[in-house]
């Protein structure tokens, strides 16, 4: 790391998903402004799927490149939401674990539940600027949550901390109904595999 | 990641260099030029699904409703990026109004007309920032107007 902290973006790369046309352009730009080093496009969450897919080309499509992906909540015909569950939960996603920002001009607190409870990383509330992007993406590179896994969910920790969450979590569950899939601090074994 | 963007073994929480957001802050303020034109197309859509919804039968309004919902929902995340809070604000105010749900009678149609005179009054006249005290006025007309229609939907109710 350079003595004063500064990181380098130039070796992420970056899927953008929104459906204006003139935002993609000003994230675009914004993004590559900040020193990402390859911005991807796509204006809806099909053409969002598409490129990931590709991640199956075992000659190395674009999905297999993806480090991180800022999509729009509010798209049609497959919004954010739809698009998050599929990473998380598709059986073509590339990786599950693909960190996910969520933007929305509604960041009311309904729709951040919704994206919490579909598996987001970060939520980006619009209007943004340069300051409030670069701060969710920092979030996501320092601060990279453990996965669980449920019978309901999968996606990153909801709590903060790196807690256990069966003696925090408000609902009604036992440790065994929940599995720490991806830790970065301590290697985990799947108590079964079938969960996951 | 994190050895991705801070080197191998990077430790500690890292930061974008600040000359970096100042060339991104300086590319948003740039755009602000080519949203006004945005914007202009964005409120004639509004306008149009207005008089579409106003020329509608009441049980035919919903579909306009929701499309001025959704440009209602863009100018929202919008406005404030380009230096227009006061569109982020009538914009969210004008998102809530004509949600699913919401009446879609002719009170309705007047109100949203309402909410587009006023955006459009902030772009024709250039009306940034926090406007001073032709941005407040013009939100507070707005407000005045949507406590009326408010008050009218109890008594109706």
């Amino acid at each position: 790391m350079p003595a004063d902290g500064a990181y380098d973006l130039g070796r992420f790369n970056i899927l953008l998903v929104e459906d204006s046309q003139y935002i993609l352009s000003v994230l675009d730009d914004l993004l590559r402004y900040m020193g990402v080093g390859n911005v991807f496009k796509a204006r809806d969450g099909v053409e969002a799927i598409e490129l990931l897919k590709q991640s199956r080309d075992p000659y190395g499509g674009v999905g297999s490149r993806i480090d991180l992906i800022i999509s729009d909540m509010v798209m049609a015909p497959i919004d954010g939401l739809v698009l998050l569950r599929w990473v998380r939960e598709g059986k073509e996603s590339p990786d599950r674990f693909l960190p996910f920002i969520m933007m929305s001009g509604a960041a009311d607190d309904e729709n951040v539940q919704k994206a919490r409870d579909q598996g987001v990383n970060e939520f980006l509330a619009k209007p943004f600027s340069a300051a409030s992007v670069s701060r969710r993406i920092l979030e996501v590179v320092d601060n990279p949550r453990q996965f669980i896994a449920t019978r309901a969910y999968f996606g990153p920790d909801r709590h903060r901390k790196n807690e256990n969450v069966a003696e925090t979590e408000r609902r009604e569950m036992a440790e065994k109904d929940t599995n720490i899939v991806y830790s970065t601090d301590r290697v985990v074994r799947l108590k079964d595999p079938k969960d996951v | 990641m994190k050895e991705k963007a801070g080197g191998l073994g990077a430790k500690g929480r890292g930061v974008i260099p600040q000359n970096l957001l100042d060339e991104a802050d300086q590319t948003l303020e740039r755009k602000a030029v080519e949203f006004h034109d945005w914007a202009i197309e964005y409120l004639a859509m509004l306008s149009a699904y207005c008089v579409r919804a106003q020329q509608a039968h009441l049980g035919q309004r919903r579909e306009h409703f929701d499309k001025i919902n959704l440009l209602a929902h863009e100018l929202r995340g919008q406005g404030g990026i380009f230096g227009y809070p006061i569109i982020t604000t009538v914009g969210k105010l004008l998102y809530n109004i004509s949600l699913m749900g919401c009446p879609t009678d002719d009170r309705a149609v007047d109100i949203v007309k309402a909410h587009i005179d006023t955006m459009r009054a902030v772009f024709r006249d250039k009306i940034t920032g926090d406007g001073g005290e032709t941005g407040r006025e013009l939100q507070f007309s707005l407000q005045l107007a949507i406590a009326k229609y408010l008050k009218e939907l109890e008594t109706v109710s």
